[in-house]
């Protein structure tokens, strides 16, 4: 008989806690959608009133308006890539509906699912998508990366992301001006950060471009 | 690596090609594929790993350079086979590594590109090609120099072993000609050279320390209360360390040293020594024996940027006139009576620069360049990167539970002056609120958010901030939260040119366990403690704190004259003027059941038919289920905007929620968040009900509820309340914040 892996072993309490956390999800999500489902049915509206207003700055004469552009950054020194040896990666939970992949002694991979160009409507819609294919094949971890700034479906899965700006929102950054080649930096870093195995894309937004 | 961007195509005709390969059978495709040339006044083959003595004189002798108009490579000792410089981190780190991004000199890979030098400097030469004086092959980098020096470094108690010193003359000038001579940093070591090896072809003078200068002030600005620092020797034994009354004692602990009793401790990884040195007001040598690598180069900065430096007698022969010298127990009363006197402060800070900007200045290392090359360099300019008039500034939140640590940053950042611009750093979910206020913003997700371990996920932070701050050019980092990160401290501690600023709101609870927490203020260039209405009912950690942070009036987001009036507000959320509103607001309901508590305050609500409840959803929560049919539900940011269309609120007592309701005399009941990782809310609530501005209710006294619902319908009670705010309502500290972080980046590190 084989030894049990040591690695992906979670103590008994720990593993009940991961079961009952994953029933619960699937059952909160059944409830809260027969309970939109009768309140639609009902005739029911909510009425939410949405606060977007932007706020102007506050500072003595001659201030700068919010669209005034910080200044560029000094350009990089002439050197190679000096960012010496890597952290090991992150171990991304694996959301709610899944939360037992963590402490199974599987082998599971971390993918990146680019979804860029989307609505916080079309975000949902695809998280969805990926969570019921995950629930399938239980062998893989997302982590979302976005440009859009409504992160909340995120929090409601449990599932990691990252979020760089989409080209309407770079405005006033300080690298703006060079943009592609520090968005280039920051997915490399990205993707070590997660030991991502692969990037799957979704729409025609590409994360960062 | 490609090509170094300082080759030349023109350079390809200047002299042939350097020696080949030597020992063994090692052969470099690239020679043979006529490798391109790069040029330098000055190049140093060193290992570059190094964060000992060799790498601070390196490190002072680029800057030296880049501060002459002089071009310097760093050709690493030994790059392994198929890895280029830099990378992985095998040859790059420590102080070279941060010559490099500052552009202060370039990197020679030795596989790819050839060099041609005036002057070649071999540091630590008792140890370079090791390998090929055994016999082994090992690649070698082709330099043409017209000049080359080999450095023997250490002295007394790390004094080399001098060995193989002939046949490594040998090999030298076989590697890069005859015009080779050997000199050491230490003289006597020199000497010793001389004496043992009269055939060595060695310098007239030792190779002296020279230390560059930073622009700026020579003298710190007086401080409440000094700080003073210690860099341990590693290995020596700390002398009984003196108590210096009314003045922090801050030490730069390396690895193997140990800092004296009492003291706070910094790592050396924590913080760069440079900085340290900047930081502190006093720099005081507590062990007799002598300061050696990086303690030794942190003394040097001290001098030449005229902190006054207090040594032990024995080691006046090394430094000369510039330090105080004093025995341990004479120490507190010099600091003492320094501190007493602006005046004679100044004065020993302007003898300390400038004593040893003539004994260990640059113009040692000018000098000596000018007789090795017969070149003069060009006159000293200022730092190797011009800063920008405006700044950035990187505003960093933790919000992971509500929206208070980005708020009170957003109420900083709108007011700050035209020298910074604010660049957010959400570590929650903020980004869109931050957008939404007109800021670039970052998203760094928290440990808890990722659901990682908190470890690995600070040595990621780390890697990130670094990223941006080099990135960026980022000034300073303003973080709001209770906790500065490991990755934080060590990123920003690495940056000589970035300081830290934590804004951290009071009333912290006296039963939370926080001295470690607060223990890192050490790390912060400025603290700043926004002003809190129910300070008298603070009893936590932060009080005794206090004088060492830098207080503001309450900050809050919006000022009076940005809330629109009854009739606006009411028209914007859909309301009827006519009738009662209530505004619902008890938080982001990520540690405490909110659902449960909002139904209990409609339920008394429901009473009173005329009332137009309204429940606040929190921006970064998830949209909750339509659980109450009927009622508006606001999502957005910020409520407070909307106060007058409102009678009154039933409230959390978070900091910004709880000043602006004061502050804009909205009369509320307040239901304070009593989770155990909160702050003081129910200090904030009492105060406020024995101030009769509101009322408080603490959660499980639920069934008070409708009576304090009734007793908020009476017009009376709300004017009463009211008036009782505006007795209390306090300037918004916002814009001293701002100002306060605005001058201190506007300061160089000498600053």
């Amino acid at each position: 008989m084989k030894d049990r892996p040591v690695v992906g072993y979670a103590p008994p309490e720990l593993a009940r806690l991961r079961e009952r956390t994953e029933l619960q999800f699937h059952q909160a999500a059944l409830a809260e959608h027969r309970l939109r489902s009768l309140a639609e049915r009902a005739g029911l509206r909510p009425d939410i009133v949405v606060l977007d207003e932007p706020l102007a700055p506050r500072k003595p004469a001659a201030g700068r308006g919010s669209g005034d552009p910080a200044p560029a950054a000094p350009s990089p020194a002439p050197c190679p890539d000096m960012e010496g040896p890597a952290p090991r990666p992150l171990d991304p939970a694996p959301g709610w509906a899944c939360s037992t992949l963590r402490g199974s002694a599987g082998a599971r991979r971390v993918i990146g699912v680019s979804v860029c160009g989307f609505d916080a409507e079309g975000v949902r819609r695809v998280v969805e998508l990926v969570a019921s294919q995950q629930q399938r094949d239980r062998d893989f971890v997302p982590v979302f990366l976005t440009d859009c700034n409504e992160f909340e479906v995120f929090g409601e899965y449990g599932f990691a992301f990252e979020y760089l700006p989409p080209p309407g929102r770079r405005a006033g950054h300080p690298r703006e001006g060079d943009w592609p080649a520090y968005a280039a930096r920051r997915r490399r870093l990205i993707e070590r950060k997660w030991g991502l195995s692969e990037v799957i894309a979704f729409g025609m937004g590409e994360f960062g471009r | 690596m490609t090509a170094d961007p300082t080759t030349s195509s023109r350079s390809k005709h200047r002299g042939g090609p350097p020696p080949g390969p030597v020992g063994g059978t090692h052969r470099d495709p690239a020679l043979e594929s006529a490798p391109p040339w790069a040029e330098a006044d000055v190049a140093f083959l060193c290992d570059l790993r190094a964060s000992g003595g060799t790498a601070w004189r390196l490190e002072a002798e680029a800057r030296i350079q880049a501060q002459s108009g002089w071009r310097t490579a760093f050709i690493p000792a030994f790059v392994p086979e198929g890895g280029a410089p830099g990378r992985d981190g095998l040859s790059v780190d420590g102080p070279a590594a941060a010559c490099l991004k500052e552009g202060v000199a370039f990197l020679l890979d030795p596989h790819r590109t050839m060099l041609r030098t005036r002057l070649l400097v071999l540091h630590g030469a008792e140890t370079l090609f090791d390998g090929l004086l055994k016999g082994s092959a090992e690649p070698v980098p082709r330099i043409l120099a017209d000049r080359v020096v080999a450095v023997v470094g250490g002295s007394g108690r790390d004094r080399p072993p001098l060995r193989d010193v002939l046949r490594r003359d040998a090999l030298l000038r076989s590697l890069f000609g005859p015009s080779l001579s050997w000199s050491a940093t230490d003289a006597g070591v020199l000497e010793e050279l001389r004496g043992a090896f009269p055939a060595l072809g060695t310098e007239p003078e030792p190779w002296l320390p020279s230390t560059w200068l930073e622009p700026g002030a020579p003298f710190r600005p007086g401080r409440r209360l000094p700080v003073v620092g210690c860099i341990p020797v590693p290995g020596a034994a700390a002398a009984g360390p003196p108590a210096f009354p009314g003045a922090l004692c801050r030490a730069l602990v390396a690895e193997g040293a140990a800092a004296p009793a009492g003291w706070e401790r910094i790592e050396a990884g924590e913080m760069d020594p440079v900085k340290f040195v900047a930081s502190l007001d006093f720099l005081v040598h507590l062990q007799d024996g002598l300061p050696s690598g990086m303690p030794l180069h942190a003394v040097a900065q001290a001098l030449v940027r005229g902190v006054p430096t207090i040594l032990p007698p024995s080691l006046e022969s090394l430094f000369g006139p510039g330090p105080l010298y004093l025995c341990a127990t004479e120490m507190p009363g010099a600091v003492g009576r320094l501190q007493a006197d602006p005046a004679a402060y100044r004065r020993t800070c302007l003898a300390t620069a400038r004593h040893a900007r003539a004994s260990i200045g640059p113009e040692i290392h000018r000098a000596r360049l000018a007789r090795l090359t017969g070149r003069t360099p060009g006159p000293l300019r200022g730092a190797a990167r011009p800063r920008p008039k405006r700044r950035p500034v990187l505003f960093m939140s933790a919000n992971e539970v509500g929206l208070g640590h980005l708020t009170r940053l957003l109420a900083v950042a709108r007011r700050c002056p035209d020298g910074v611009a604010p660049v957010f750093a959400c570590l929650g979910q903020g980004v869109r609120i931050v957008e939404q206020v007109g800021f670039p913003a970052e998203f760094i997700p928290t440990h808890s958010l990722a659901g990682c371990d908190p470890a690995d996920w600070n040595a990621w932070l780390e890697r990130q901030l670094d990223d941006m701050l080099d990135g960026l050019g980022v000034a300073a980092v303003v973080h709001d939260g209770s906790t500065l990160f490991d990755g934080l401290v060590r990123a920003v501690g690495r940056h000589r040119d970035c300081r830290l600023v934590w804004l951290r709101r009071a009333m912290w609870r006296a039963t939370q366990a926080n001295g470690p927490l607060l223990a890192r203020q050490r790390f912060c260039d400025l603290v700043i403690e926004p002003g809190d209405i129910a300070q008298s009912m603070d009893g936590g950690i932060t009080v005794g704190q206090r004088h060492l942070a830098h207080e503001v009036a309450p900050i809050r987001l919006l000022d009076p004259d940005e809330l629109p009036g009854r009739e606006a507000a009411a028209a914007r959320l859909g309301l009827d003027p006519g009738r009662p509103a209530v505004l619902i607001q008890l938080g982001a309901g990520t540690n405490r059941d909110v659902v449960g508590m909002i139904g209990a305050v409609l339920e008394a609500l429901a009473a009173h038919p005329e009332i137009q409840p309204v429940i606040a959803e929190w921006a970064t929560a998830p949209p909750a289920p339509d659980l109450w049919p009927g009622v508006k539900r606001l999502r957005g940011f910020p409520f407070g905007r909307w106060f007058n269309a409102f009678d009154f609120t039933v409230s959390a007592a978070g900091y910004n929620a709880f000043h602006e309701i004061l502050d804009f005399g909205l009369p509320a009941l307040f239901l304070p968040n009593g989770h155990p990782s909160m702050d003081d809310q129910a200090g904030r609530a009492a105060f406020a009900q024995a101030q009769g501005c509101a009322f408080h209710l603490a959660e499980a006294d639920r069934v008070a509820l409708p009576t304090l619902v009734g007793a908020l319908l009476e017009p009376k009670v709300r004017r009463l309340m009211r008036d009782n705010c505006r007795r209390l309502a306090l300037p918004n500290g916002a814009g001293q914040a701002a100002s306060a972080i605005a001058s201190l980046v506007s300061r160089g590190i000498s600053g």
